[in-house]
């Protein structure tokens, strides 16, 4: 276990009992992860902030439904965050279809792109060592993750998309999940 | 039941990704609650792929959210009570349990000790999400004065229809014995289900189809029919 997920553990102990400086902090770690997950996910500011809201509150209201037993904190919060934005994006689509017109929100823009400055060093690590193993991922892999994972696309839409069998889109996608999860274990040790 | 495991971890690779559908998000539900618990290898693949999703996560571009965002939190969190056995308001989150859909590391309605660790968090994670929509609120359970219980905790969300059940250390029943939980409405009760407790945290999952008044758990012999719930027998409340 990593330093890093030690002090969550213990930030999250000191949730259970109420401690709102370890609400601020784990807010301090994890916001930029999870607002920049969220925007690039739903595209939309708004989304993008309720999304990140509802996740902080669900973790003050509720810190019981981490359980350290299960695997590290940040797994468990940015997965929260990255259902509750693709369960968003989904929704919208939905509500699109039936309005036949788009939500009249503001989008995110690039100017709002501060890696530098709001990301804190073992992140900033972590998302280097993430890029660099994507980028040894053939294309057609990568491809498919981010479409799946940072897209919220379905399978479905996804060989729709590229014009290929689902069954591919489903290897291809076993293939790169097994190959990162090889190079970032190894980043681990 | 799927048995090639390379279909298996197809299945499980897409639903952390959250990109199944249909039939292959039915079939990965299935694999969830009645393979994977009991398959090492899959448990293990499950996990990793947890981490490595969680990881992707990181290849979006970090932003800095907007200055209003941690005030807003801060007021909300302000908010918060943890309110009272008995209120009004423990009322109205607790009403219209019907129907047990899910549980982890228990089993309701057969009373069987279970140990489901996926299913527990996926549980966990249902938890965190009702956690997060507005309005949602946790209440304390009434312990009956008979007992020195250990709290349990509904937690629920206006307009949705999942509720939770939750306690740390909820102490086995007595020997023989077995609880059970009831919903009553207008006087009359229904039974749910029936939950052994595990050692550390116990999780029950309720769907919420209707109005109802009352929620109660009782202690009661294991295998012994009832119509309605004894006095004597209750445990935790929650009501108007």
């Amino acid at each position: 276990m990593q330093d890093r997920d030690l002090e969550d553990l213990e930030l999250h102990g000191r949730l259970l009992g109420g401690d709102r400086g370890a609400f601020d902090e784990l807010y301090r770690r994890y916001s930029p992860a999870a607002y920049g997950l969220a925007s690039r996910l739903t595209a939309q500011k708004i989304l993008a902030q309720d999304v990140v809201h509802d996740a902080f509150m669900a973790i003050w209201r509720a810190p019981e439904a981490f359980d350290p037993a299960r695997g590290s904190f940040r797994t468990f919060f940015l997965a929260l965050v990255h259902h509750r934005a693709v369960d968003t994006i989904r929704r919208e689509e939905r509500l699109r279809k039936r309005t036949e017109k788009a939500a009249n929100l503001e989008p995110v823009h690039d100017e709002d792109v501060a890696e530098d400055v709001v990301d804190e060093a073992y992140m900033a690590g972590r998302r280097k060592e993430v890029r660099e193993a994507l980028r040894t991922l053939p294309d057609i892999q990568r491809q498919v993750l981010e479409m799946a994972y940072l897209d919220g696309k379905t399978q479905v839409v996804i060989a729709s998309e590229l014009g290929i069998p689902v069954g591919t889109v489903k290897t291809r996608t076993l293939a790169a999940m097994r190959k990162l999860r090889t190079l970032l274990s190894q980043e681990d040790h | 039941m799927i048995e090639d495991h390379e279909v298996i971890e197809e299945l499980l690779a897409g639903y952390v990704l959250r990109s199944l559908t249909g039939e292959d998000a039915r079939d990965a539900d299935r694999l969830l609650s009645e393979h994977v618990p009991s398959c090492a290898r899959c448990r293990g693949t499950l996990s990793a792929f947890r981490d490595t999703a969680a990881d992707l996560a990181l290849d979006a571009t970090p932003l800095t959210p907007p200055e209003t965002l941690l005030p807003r939190l801060h007021r909300e969190m302000g908010e918060r009570r943890l309110r009272g056995r008995g209120s009004r308001a423990s009322f109205a989150v607790a009403a219209g349990f019907v129907a047990v859909v899910g549980m982890a590391g228990l089993s309701v309605s057969q009373g069987i000790r279970a140990s489901n660790a996926q299913s527990r968090a996926d549980l966990m994670q249902g938890m965190a999400d009702i956690a997060g929509r507005p309005g949602a609120s946790r209440v304390t359970l009434a312990a009956s004065s008979a007992t020195d219980s250990a709290p349990i905790t509904e937690l629920s969300a206006p307009g949705e229809t999942v509720v939770y059940l939750y306690g740390h250390d909820v102490p086995a029943p007595s020997a023989g014995m077995i609880y059970r939980i009831w919903e009553g409405s207008n006087g009359s009760y229904a039974l749910i289900g029936e939950f052994v407790p595990e050692s550390d945290m116990t999780v029950i999952k309720l769907e919420i189809e209707g109005g109802v008044d009352q929620l109660l758990i009782t202690q009661e012999p294991a295998g012994s029919s009832s119509q309605s719930p004894s006095e004597s027998d209750i445990v935790w409340s929650a009501a108007a």
